[in-house]
């Protein structure tokens, strides 16, 4: 419009047109594409809140209006695709009853919508009252329903009840199956939102369910119920995207969406699983290092079972709207893929050690183990899907990517402070991981890790010279720490298991029994081979191992380890990193289980701030307020944030429902005739006024 | 100022220098002209920098009309019926200019009847003309690429027949 005329009236001049010509203007220019696609968005959004009703009240008019705006809004548009779109918008199952009116392109377009058993007699005279009680009642302007919902809502249900002689609400909504519900009036409202979730919900069975578990709550948690059903998925949904970013961020993000007990703890038993695989592998391959490089080692490990553990995680919360199965299960489940993984590992790596003498093969693993590690841990890519592949490769292809990573660690990291480079480094690996460990994360600066990024890259020279010097005083150390470490490692292993649920037990101890065998038997292999003065777990092939590794690393692997540097390097968070000597690492793991165990049943949204969840006040549904601002309120809030918007195409409708409403509407369309159902219908409602708008806008 | 003479006169000037003398009563519609009298800035001749005086003219003539009080019920429905009448007559002005002039006229002077009025008149006159039409009449660029407008004239084309 022109710019003489300011913006709100500009809206004013809009709102005053017939929809047909506002949407045909949208093509003028994109200044009135704005303004159309605003003023429709406010109309949608209406409409759907309508729709989460169980029952709407519009009058002919106002509904054939909202119901034409709305097949073109850009939600619209993906019904309106679709040449069968009005039907689907109007129709689902048969415990839905529709009021259909004709548009002027002769489409069945919904009036107004309501949820009863089906389609018999009662239900439809219960239904005709409805129509004609808000065709007689309501006369509001389409575009002004969003200041007016709520005065209209809580006006329809005092009506709903004090009306003797027609049926009560109760009599013709769907009654969710199972669902233990007072028929106090109390509980009016909260069924009726539950109800009207169900509605939206029925093809979603993780809903449902959830509904069912929450219902466990205190009962003014009730009526938020089903948006915070809903908003669950779309806060897993939420995550996945944020997994793309860096690791660390991800991981941060997850923490800010706010982790649950129940996530940490798996990232937990995650770790204490590859703590374990680790401290086997090293047993067992006999590599050489000292606690501290273990540690490091371990922490690399446990890093990159981190982003798998989030990857898993976000499958999981997928998986959770899907399977009916209880967390513990899900968790089982996670748990038993990973063990998959790691057993997977250890076969592999057991092939590996087949030959032990032969070292290159490990270089080359080594090799890419760094590939792997620049793909996933640093370069943040963990996409969920890229990270599958990686893993995948690492199954399939790849024999031992967890095996390669330590001795590049430890021609990387190992050393001890020698130098404050080194042991800067070494911090920063250090605190990095101890922070990821923790998920207490504080938030990083990018910045930062930039900066830090660049300091490592000049480290790593000094570093490797350093390695070489070190090594032969290191590989002593190690074998002492090893044994001491491992000890320990066993301890808590033992403990974590003792915390975890019984299903974990098995699945751990089970694991726990193949490694155990493995190393005896690859101890055995050594020792046989090659016996050496290390007596308990740490055979001679250990060291043996380590130190051809490092020789490789001098002349090979130098450039490896540039590549490496970045990938397995993390920035630091200051305040984590207490323990250079790496004992902290089974100590923070065990608080960490203990932590984690605490809260099994918690789900994500306890963990996130109550607006996320509901955008009412709390006071709204306790005590008698909950009859004075119906619960409905919340599901008009909700979909006035568009939360609605989201589900309604992807859950709904299916094929099934698609040709029930083809029918229906085609019932609807034969019986429009004057004569049919529908004209006495409509003589029976308001008369000419219902003609005149089934025969709105003409055809031209 | 003391506005207890109903036939106190206002005076307003347009933005060409014209000047309008108006009953304080019946200019008391313009919620901006009522502010300023009521904030004792209507001594002097109110300045109205966006109104012609054609445009004041024509809405001066509307709140004239609008002030009309009736004196009983039977008065009453005769004069909405005319006020109907005077309305439709008024939107129907020669050039389309105007109309938007009084459109930006009661938007500035804040008479929301007019307003009402103006605005339908407007959607009134555009319903049915064609996107071009439209781009004409409001002198609007066709800021869509080809491409960009084919994508929106497709999303609508059950609007566009």
């Amino acid at each position: 419009m022109s710019d003489n005329i300011p913006f709100d009236i500009q809206m004013d001049i809009m709102n005053r047109l017939p929809v047909k010509s506002l949407l045909q203007f949208r093509a003028v220019s994109k200044q009135f594409r704005e303004v159309v696609q605003s003023n429709y968005v406010c109309v949608v959004q209406d409409a759907y809140a309508f729709r989460l009703l169980s029952l709407v009240l519009l009058s002919f008019q106002e509904a054939l209006d909202l119901a034409i705006r709305l097949k073109a809004l850009d939600e619209g548009y993906q019904f309106l695709n679709d040449r069968s779109a009005p039907e689907r918008v109007i129709y689902k199952g048969k415990q839905n009853l529709i009021a259909v009116g004709m548009d002027e392109n002769n489409q069945i377009v919904p009036i107004a919508f309501g949820i009863c058993k089906g389609e018999t007699g009662p239900c439809w005279s219960w239904w005709m009252s409805v129509l004609k009680e808000c065709i007689v009642y309501r006369k509001l302007p389409v575009l002004k329903l969003a200041e007016t919902y709520r005065a209209m809502v809580q006006e329809w249900y005092y009506k709903r009840r004090k009306l003797a002689g027609t049926p009560s609400v109760e009599e013709f909504v769907y009654q969710v199956d199972n669902k233990n519900v007072k028929r106090s009036n109390e509980m009016y409202c909260p069924r009726l939102t539950k109800v009207i979730v169900n509605f939206f919900l029925t093809k979603d069975q993780s809903i449902p369910r959830r509904n069912k578990w929450q219902e466990g709550r205190a009962r003014s948690d009730k009526a938020p119920k089903a948006p915070k059903g809903k908003r669950l998925k779309a806060t897993s949904k939420v995550t996945k995207p944020s997994k793309k970013k860096l690791p660390d961020q991800g991981l941060e993000t997850l923490s800010e969406v706010s982790l649950t007990e129940e996530e940490q703890m798996r990232i937990v038993t995650k770790r204490s699983l590859t703590q374990f695989q680790v401290h086997a592998q090293q047993i067992s391959s006999d590599e050489d290092d000292d606690a501290e490089n273990k540690n490091d080692d371990d922490d690399d490990d446990v890093d990159n079972q981190d982003d798998d553990g989030q990857e898993y995680d976000v499958q999981d919360d997928e998986n959770q709207d899907d399977d009916n199965e209880q967390i513990d299960s899900d968790n089982d489940g996670d748990d038993f893929v990973h063990l998959k993984f790691s057993n997977h590992d250890e076969e592999d790596k057991e092939e590996d050690s087949f030959d032990p003498r032969v070292q290159t093969p490990s270089c080359e693993s080594t090799d890419d183990g760094d590939s792997d590690e620049e793909i996933q841990s640093p370069d943040t890519g963990i996409d969920s899907i890229f990270n599958l592949n990686t893993e995948s490769t690492s199954l399939v292809d790849v024999p031992v990517t967890t095996i390669a990573e330590p001795p590049l660690l430890s021609a990387t990291i190992l050393p001890p402070p020698p130098t404050p480079l080194i042991t800067h480094l070494q911090l920063k690996n250090h605190s990095s991981h101890t922070s990821n460990y923790s998920n207490l994360l504080p938030t990083r600066s990018s910045q930062l890790c930039i900066v830090d990024a660049y300091l490592a890259n000049k480290m790593h020279k000094a570093v490797k010279t350093a390695v070489q010097l070190q090594s032969d005083r290191l590989r002593d150390e190690a074998q002492a720490e090893n044994k001491d470490f491992i000890n320990k490692l066993d301890n808590n292993i033992k403990k974590i298991i003792k915390d975890q649920d019984k299903e974990h037990d098995k699945l751990i101890l089970d694991t726990f029994g193949d490694t155990v065998s493995f190393k005896r038997r690859r101890d055995d292999e050594d020792k046989d081979k090659e016996p050496f003065e290390e007596p308990m777990h740490t055979a001679e092939d250990l060291e043996d191992s380590t130190h051809q590794e490092f020789v490789t690393g001098d002349t090979k692997d130098k450039p490896d380890e540039e590549t490496s540097q970045h990938p397995d390097w993390h920035p630091p968070s200051k305040l984590d990193w207490n323990n250079p000597e790496g004992q902290q690492y089974p100590h923070d793991l065990l608080t960490k289980t203990k932590a984690a165990d605490y809260g099994h049943i918690k789900w994500i949204e306890d963990l996130v701030p109550n607006r996320m969840w509901s955008q009412v006040p709390i006071n709204l549904y306790e005590g008698k307020l909950i009859q004075h601002t119906p619960i409905p309120e919340t599901a008009l809030n909700d979909s006035l944030k568009g939360i609605w918007m989201k589900y309604l195409p992807q859950t709904i409708w299916r094929q099934s429902d698609r040709d029930k409403a083809g029918a229906m509407s085609r019932q609807f369309d034969n019986s429009l005739r004057p004569g049919g159902l529908c004209g006495a219908w409509r003589n029976l409602l308001v008369g000419d006024r219902t003609r005149e708008t089934f025969t709105l806008q003409g055809t031209h | 100022m003391s506005s207890s003479s109903s036939s106190k006169m206002i005076e307003l000037r347009s933005s060409d220098g014209e000047t309008f003398h108006v009953e304080e009563t019946v200019v008391l519609q313009s919620e901006t002209i009522k502010q300023m009298i009521d904030d004792d800035c209507a001594n002097a001749a109110i300045p109205l920098p966006n109104v012609t005086s054609m445009t004041l003219a024509k809405v001066i003539e509307y709140i004239k009309k609008h002030a009309e009080k009736p004196k009983d019920d039977d008065d009453k429905k005769v004069a909405e019926e005319d006020l109907k009448k005077f309305d439709a007559e008024f939107v129907k002005v020669d050039q389309e200019s105007m109309l938007f002039d009084l459109v930006r006229a009661a938007n500035y002077l804040n008479i929301k009847s007019l307003l009402d009025l103006t605005c339908q008149a407007v959607a009134d006159s555009i319903k049915d003309l064609s996107v071009e039409e439209v781009r004409k009449k409001f002198n609007i660029q066709n800021d869509f690429t080809p491409e960009e407008e084919a994508k929106v004239r497709k999303e609508n084309a059950w609007a566009f027949d």
